[in-house]
């Protein structure tokens, strides 16, 4: 695991400019790879990495190339399956000069071509240079685990593992792009290629890219999440321990291939289901006492301890955890951004930001965690909200199932209320009517994020234009979207924006990375995520059980309190981390009147009145939206000033020593 | 001030974004995405103290809290003795 940076502009010729260019940028993302760096420099090429070793720690520095040294890789992630694919290899003949994952991808290259990534298991983003070709070849795994973002500056091609790399590089502009915000206003996160920087783009998950010196850039998507169609018939009740039982096989074989370190390698805990079934199956894995993470909060509603003991006193961990209140999340903030490198609408990153703290000084820098399970096995509210609402529209004079609506959300307490329920029914009733039935499952978020644009300033929202995020989204779509059942398209909308964009980026990479920490994902295992998708959807949900095969599958394993227990989002304190005293210096800063008017993009005085509402009423008082409110607006303050006002182009973190170095007079 | 007015100025004054939305009377607050659910509870309880009215536990609906007019609607129907 690790960062990679470079560039590619065969007209260039000053190795040594190269070289500090490459240097600089890889500096930047120092805290990706702590332990050591590589470079490769040829004329025209720079490519690094800096490592965190994990897999061959002597021997897999990088940069690698194959035995005649015409193909290089810059990598960052893990091929699980690399001892799999080395045999192989081997057995056809290639030579290997290290035990890292990393030089598999040489040879699979090398034997298979572009199809090489089909076969491999793992999460990845890498650069590949095959000097036959004069190509360069970007990569990202299938889910979107780990990052890549590149631009082109006239002739010049830049990519690296996270935006601020790239704007390392001379002349990349550092501008904010409304259409990024305002994708980021509707779904939570930009699709595609689109980030909150203009003209700096995303590899999508599960593409490539190909950049040649004279053709323009090719990308191509290599795999996709496909449901059979038509959609597999509803499983009998006999079908449901085999089902089970398989889909156990298939977590566990995961589990196995994501221990593979020469590290130890922990487990975040939350307290959750998914991550219950993580550390269970890791207990079964591997012998020996190994150490869980958590998160704790000081406030009741949000802390999930009792349950993450449960677990601890189940398998005897060695655990670890932080505690976190809303000072905790103001004083870091910040910190979260400069790494989200977006705006965010929710603090929740801030505690997983302590916690790869927390996991890094107990000498851990791999975990395994339960990110991919609600979206695979539908464990969302959203998907139980769907099946409400589309009884609704069929039957809209039931009085029957809408009952089972305040079970939805029972996190909130007017969803308990038995006073407010003819109100929900007006609210889920109010969109019953809509013909858009391609987003059907996402209207009601959608619709209720984009009253956040009413904060744009009028200049800005002139600079948006006409909204446009919808059919960016829409061109992100298969061609057998509309052939899937709607609970079907309900989780491929999930994988295409909230999952890559916000939980394996914002909440997930990026905060583990800040400290050295890799997670890793056996609920996105590509077979398992293609095991679920070919479930019959009752067996994901049954009725209104939510992740039922997974219950079924471990609930013999699990303490009766974590198998019973109703579903709870993992948030942590919201507006109220803004006015403690830990984020006064930087909200005086980036949130006064001044800031405001210099970043352009929200009304000062819309804002004015919501930072006195905030202030004013007690945190349990405020709503949903006006906290999400709230940590938009900071959010994207704070991103404007982090890196288009003082963008530190001078000064940045020390790279660790360069324990490997390539350099060609030709390519 | 009318109660249309008043109502209206609490929800400006009170809900993140609305003051920046143009909505008539009669527009339904849900349906617009004006206000959330969490919202019309503001609202309900903004109404209940304001002109001393309780609504009953099947009155927090479509007919009485659907839009500025109908909450409007509600408390004349209340205070008419």
């Amino acid at each position: 695991m690790c960062g990679i940076a470079g560039f590619f502009n065969s007209e260039l010729a000053d190795l040594s400019a190269q070289r500090n260019t490459l240097e600089a940028m890889l500096r930047r993302i120092a805290h990706r790879g702590p332990d050591e760096a590589g470079i490769f420099l040829a004329p025209g090429l720079a490519m690094g990495a800096v490592r965190l070793s994990i897999v061959d720690l002597q021997g897999g520095s990088q940069p690698i190339g194959n035995e005649t040294g015409e193909i290089f890789v810059s990598f960052n992630g893990e091929i699980f399956n690399h001892p799999e694919l080395r045999a192989m290899l081997e057995g056809k003949g290639h030579l290997f000069s290290t035990h890292a994952d990393t030089e598999v991808l040489i040879h699979l290259y090398e034997e298979y071509g572009l199809d090489f990534l089909k076969q491999l298991n793992g999460q990845f983003a890498f650069a590949l240079w095959d000097g036959r070709k004069k190509n360069l070849i970007l990569a990202r795994d299938r889910p979107g685990i780990r990052p890549l973002f590149f631009t082109q500056l006239g002739k010049t091609f830049v990519f690296g593992s996270e935006i601020k790399s790239l704007f390392t590089y001379p002349q990349v502009r550092r501008t904010i792009d409304p259409a990024g915000l305002d994708q980021i206003l509707t779904f939570w996160t930009t699709v595609g290629e689109t980030t909150f920087f203009e003209g700096i783009h995303e590899l999508p998950p599960a593409h490539f890219l190909i950049v040649s010196a004279n053709q323009p850039p090719r990308m191509e998507r290599y795999w996709d999440c496909d449901f059979p169609i038509p959609s597999t018939p509803p499983a009998q009740t006999e079908d449901i321990d085999e089902a089970a039982c398989r889909l156990k096989e298939s977590l566990l074989e995961s589990v196995r291939l994501q221990l593979r370190a020469d590290v130890p390698v922990g487990v975040y805990l939350s307290g959750g289901i998914d991550s219950s079934v993580i550390t269970s199956l890791v207990s079964q894995c591997q012998p020996g006492r190994f150490k869980t993470f958590s998160v704790q909060f000081e406030d009741p509603q949000l802390d999930e301890s009792d349950y993450q003991q449960e677990m601890v006193s189940m398998h005897k961990t060695d655990h670890h955890f932080i505690r976190c209140g809303p000072s905790d999340v103001g004083a870091v903030f910040p910190e979260i951004v400069w790494h989200t490198e977006k705006p965010v609408f929710r603090t929740a990153p801030g505690p997983l930001f302590l916690l790869s703290k927390l996991t890094r000084e107990n000498g851990i820098k791999v975990v395994l965690t339960g990110e991919g399970a609600d979206e695979m096995l539908w464990g969302y509210d959203t998907f139980k909200e769907q099946k409400i609402r589309e009884f609704w529209r069929r039957f809209p004079n039931s009085s029957r199932r809408p009952l089972l609506l305040k079970k939805l959300f029972p996190y909130l307490s007017h969803y308990r209320d038995d006073r407010y329920f003819q109100l929900l029914r007006m609210f889920y009733q109010s969109d019953l009517s809509s013909a858009d039935l391609r987003a059907y499952s996402h209207l009601p978020r959608w619709r209720n994020n984009t009253a956040l644009k009413s904060f744009y300033s009028p200049e800005f929202r002139a600079r948006v234009g006409e909204n446009s995020s919808r059919q960016a989204m829409e061109k992100c779509l298969p061609p057998d979207f509309d052939r899937w059942n709607s609970l079907e398209r309900n989780q491929y909308l999930e994988t295409l924006t909230l999952m890559p964009g916000y939980l394996l980026a914002s909440q997930g990479d990026r905060m583990a990375m800040a400290h050295g920490v890799e997670g890793r994902f056996p609920f996105l295992d590509h077979h398992v995520i293609s095991f679920c998708a070919s479930l019959p959807g009752n067996l994901k949900m049954r009725r209104l059980c939510d992740k039922f095969l997974l219950r079924q599958a471990f609930k013999r394993e699990l303490p009766p309190k974590i198998f019973e227990r109703s579903k709870r989002a993992y948030m942590s304190p919201d507006a109220v981390s803004f006015i403690q005293p830990s984020a006064q210096a930087y909200m005086e800063e980036v949130v006064s009147e001044t800031a405001i008017r210099r970043a352009g993009i929200f009304d000062w005085k819309t804002v004015q009145r919501h930072l006195a509402k905030v202030k004013a009423t007690p945190a349990q008082n405020l709503t949903y939206r006006d906290n999400m409110a709230m940590v938009v607006l900071v959010s994207a303050q704070l991103a404007h000033h982090l890196f288009v006002e003082k963008f530190p182009l001078q000064e940045s973190g020390k790279l660790p020593k360069i324990a490997k170095e390539i350099c060609l007079q030709r390519i | 001030m009318s109660i249309e007015q008043e109502i209206r100025a609490y929800i400006l004054e009170n809900i993140p974004g609305a003051q920046n939305l143009s909505f008539q009377d009669e527009e339904s607050l849900a349906g617009g995405g004006i206000v959330d659910s969490q919202g019309i509870i503001q609202i309900v309880s903004f109404v209940e103290q304001k002109y001393g009215v309780k609504f009953g536990d099947q009155e927090i609906n479509e007919e009485n809290c659907a839009s500025v007019a109908s909450f409007a609607r509600f408390v004349r129907k209340r205070q008419t003795p």
